[in-house]
């Protein structure tokens, strides 16, 4: 077990001095494989290689930019991106992870954030340092200076990033090792995007700070063929990997039982399900589905997090005992070190005490200094205030309740919706109506509230309805799930064909983008005209 | 699904494919499918993208890159991409 003082030692800042003096060692740090039909081990990195990386890294950044500059750090995943973004840490410069500008709307993305953070220098694949490159002297940023920016990924709005600082990072670090027991007897893996926060933090960061490799992969590899993760852990014997939710089903869904025959998972000892809303029926499905390839239903950990806070929240801690709450809700455990989470009604501006939904408040140092450049946002998000609490709260826009010490995520905020006092979660509702009428191949329904111009709000429904089916017979099924099953009237039922129902790229419902479009009258054909 | 490495697939026999496997994925009949429409327009998350051409480089026996349907989002796009490109 570590004390934290011990963990708090390992922080990015000591890394970056331990580089500085040159006196890493030649234990592993980092393996990238390719996978060409087989798995091959493409490039390995002691901790001597990624030291002498990082100085050459640095020498690239400095030629370039002053202390303080903003960096764009756009390569692919790999050691290289590893290497580019502690070289912007340990020259003083704050790192701007973005993916790769691969496509056309990566490219987008990519150009709004060099506006919105007047970035310096973008790196993309050809700017990684040659092997002549010159070195630099690696400096030991204070706790206060901002060490880089995450931005959140690409809804509809002005892209919002949050400026992390080297403490936050540090603090944030511990609480990820203390609930985990991580130490140098550990071996990670992942596949996981180095541009979000989880694959930034959890996939490179942690692994760094607490001494043990990390075997990475290409995220394409794992979404073209799912069963190359586990075949990776399985091969590494690796004790620490996870992934958002929906990589979980994927595995049960997409792994047929001769993949499934080679794999032995007895050594993964922390599976961490986060970044996406965690699904009961998951842990149970992939639970059930491994237990023969000897993975340890105990060793899945579903947890909180999000970029406001770095990574980590809450989370659940190996081996613990019940995952599931007598009404099927999943627990993401109790608060990290130095963190603390309050559910809060926030009409009322009090906590709400335990059992209660309300939305989930964060405090803590591991808290984003703020928005960048954008203090409005900032305050709203960040100040958040409670009776007899001195700290500041940051308002996560999510809700849940605490059990038992334990938070359980119920939704967005504004996924709810609130009818004569009542709550209604809009996943419910779609849920249901999914139950009845949306037998018919996979249809996609969206849920959501949303002011008319009288400004009361109306209750929408935008239900996906191939052509052919009868389309007044819809509407009539999908009030009577509404009003038998939550005692509901839509003010607005849309029946469009497929794609109306926005959907975020891992497939999940989008309702801001979807309600965005249905405002914009975009739900042509069959959409009628806002009211 | 078949796979026949070498074969020389033409840009209307990948045009075929491509529109069977997007309906697929879409739960929608082959003949709702336009080959110019953007896949985003039906709906197809990126992740689902990056899966079909992995089920690409199945079907043709060759590398194919990842970013391939997203950067060329339409069946007859992705079709004359592929049929283009060198082996």
């Amino acid at each position: 077990m570590h004390a934290v003082g011990e963990v708090l030692g390992q922080s990015v800042p000591d890394i970056i001095a331990a580089l500085r003096a040159g006196n890493a060692d030649d234990s592993p740090a980092f393996e990238m494989v390719g996978w060409r039909g087989a798995l091959s081990t493409a490039r390995t990195w002691t901790r001597a290689d990624l030291a002498t990386a990082v100085r050459r890294a640095a020498g690239v950044i400095c030629q370039h930019t002053q202390p303080g500059d903003r960096v764009v750090v756009a390569l692919p995943p790999g050691l290289d991106f590893v290497a580019m973004f502690l070289g912007c840490l340990g020259s003083r410069r704050i790192a701007v992870p973005a993916q790769t500008p691969a496509t056309t709307r990566a490219r987008d993305f990519l150009q709004r954030i060099v506006a919105a953070t007047d970035a310096r220098l973008v790196l993309t694949d050809s700017s990684a340092p040659t092997p002549h490159a010159p070195e630099a002297e690696l400096r030991t940023p204070a706790p206060t200076e901002d060490a880089y920016i995450q931005f959140t990924s690409g809804s509809t709005r002005a892209p919002r990033g949050a400026v992390i600082t080297h403490g936050a990072l540090a603090s944030n670090l511990a609480a990820i090792g203390d609930a985990w027991r991580l130490g140098r007897e550990d071996h990670g893996v992942f596949w996981l995007p180095p541009f979000h926060d989880m694959g930034l933090v959890g996939a490179l960061l942690t692994p760094i700070a607490f001494g043990f490799p990390a075997t990475l992969m290409h995220p394409a590899a794992f979404l073209r063929r799912p069963a190359r993760w586990l075949e990776l852990i399985s091969a590494r014997r690796a004790t620490f990997s996870g992934a958002p939710n929906f990589a979980f089903d994927l595995c049960v869904d997409r792994i047929d039982d001769v993949a499934r025959a080679r794999l032995d998972l007895s050594s993964w000892r922390v599976a961490v399900n986060g970044a996406e809303p965690v699904s009961a029926a998951t842990l149970q499905r992939f639970a059930a589905a491994f237990a023969p390839c000897g993975f340890p239903a105990g060793a899945l950990a579903p947890g909180y997090g999000l970029a406001e806070s770095v990574l980590f929240v809450t989370a659940q801690r190996p081996d613990h005992a019940r995952t599931l709450t007598p009404d099927g809700a999943v627990s993401c455990g109790a608060p990290g070190v130095g963190l603390t989470v309050r559910i809060v009604d926030e009409a009322r501006g009090v906590a709400l005490p335990d059992g209660e939904t309300g939305a989930i408040w964060v405090a803590g140092p591991s808290l984003a200094r703020g928005y960048w450049a954008a203090p409005e946002e900032t305050a709203a998000m960040f100040g958040a205030q409670l009776p007899e609490e001195p700290h500041l709260f940051l308002r996560t826009g999510d809700l849940g309740f605490l059990r038992g010490g334990e938070l359980h995520v119920c939704g967005r905020l504004k996924d709810v919706i609130v009818r004569a006092g009542r709550k209604v979660h809009a996943a419910d509702i779609e849920h249901a109506i999914g139950r009845r009428v949306g037998a018919i191949g996979s249809r996609r329904t969206a849920v959501f509230a949303c002011a008319a111009p009288d400004a009361t709000e109306r209750l929408v429904v935008v239900h996906e309805i191939p052509s052919g089916i009868d389309e007044d017979a819809t509407r009539i099924a999908i009030a009577e799930a509404l009003g038998a099953d939550f005692d509901l009237v839509a003010d607005v039922i849309v029946c469009a064909p497929r794609g109306a129902v926005r959907v975020t790229t891992s497939g999940k419902v989008a309702r801001a983008a979807t309600r965005d479009a249905y405002l914009a009258g975009a739900l042509a054909p069959h959409a009628p005209r806002v009211p | 699904m078949h796979t026949v490495a070498n074969a020389p697939f033409t840009e209307p026999a990948l045009r075929t494919w491509i529109r069977a496997a997007l309906a697929r994925a879409l739960g929608l009949s082959v003949t709702k499918i336009d080959d110019e429409q953007d896949f985003d327009a039906y709906g197809l998350p990126s992740l689902e993208a990056v899966m079909l051409t992995g089920d690409l480089e199945d079907l043709l026996g060759r590398p194919v890159d990842a970013e391939a349907a997203l950067e060329h989002a339409s069946v007859a796009r992705l079709a004359r991409h592929l049929a283009s490109a060198p082996l």
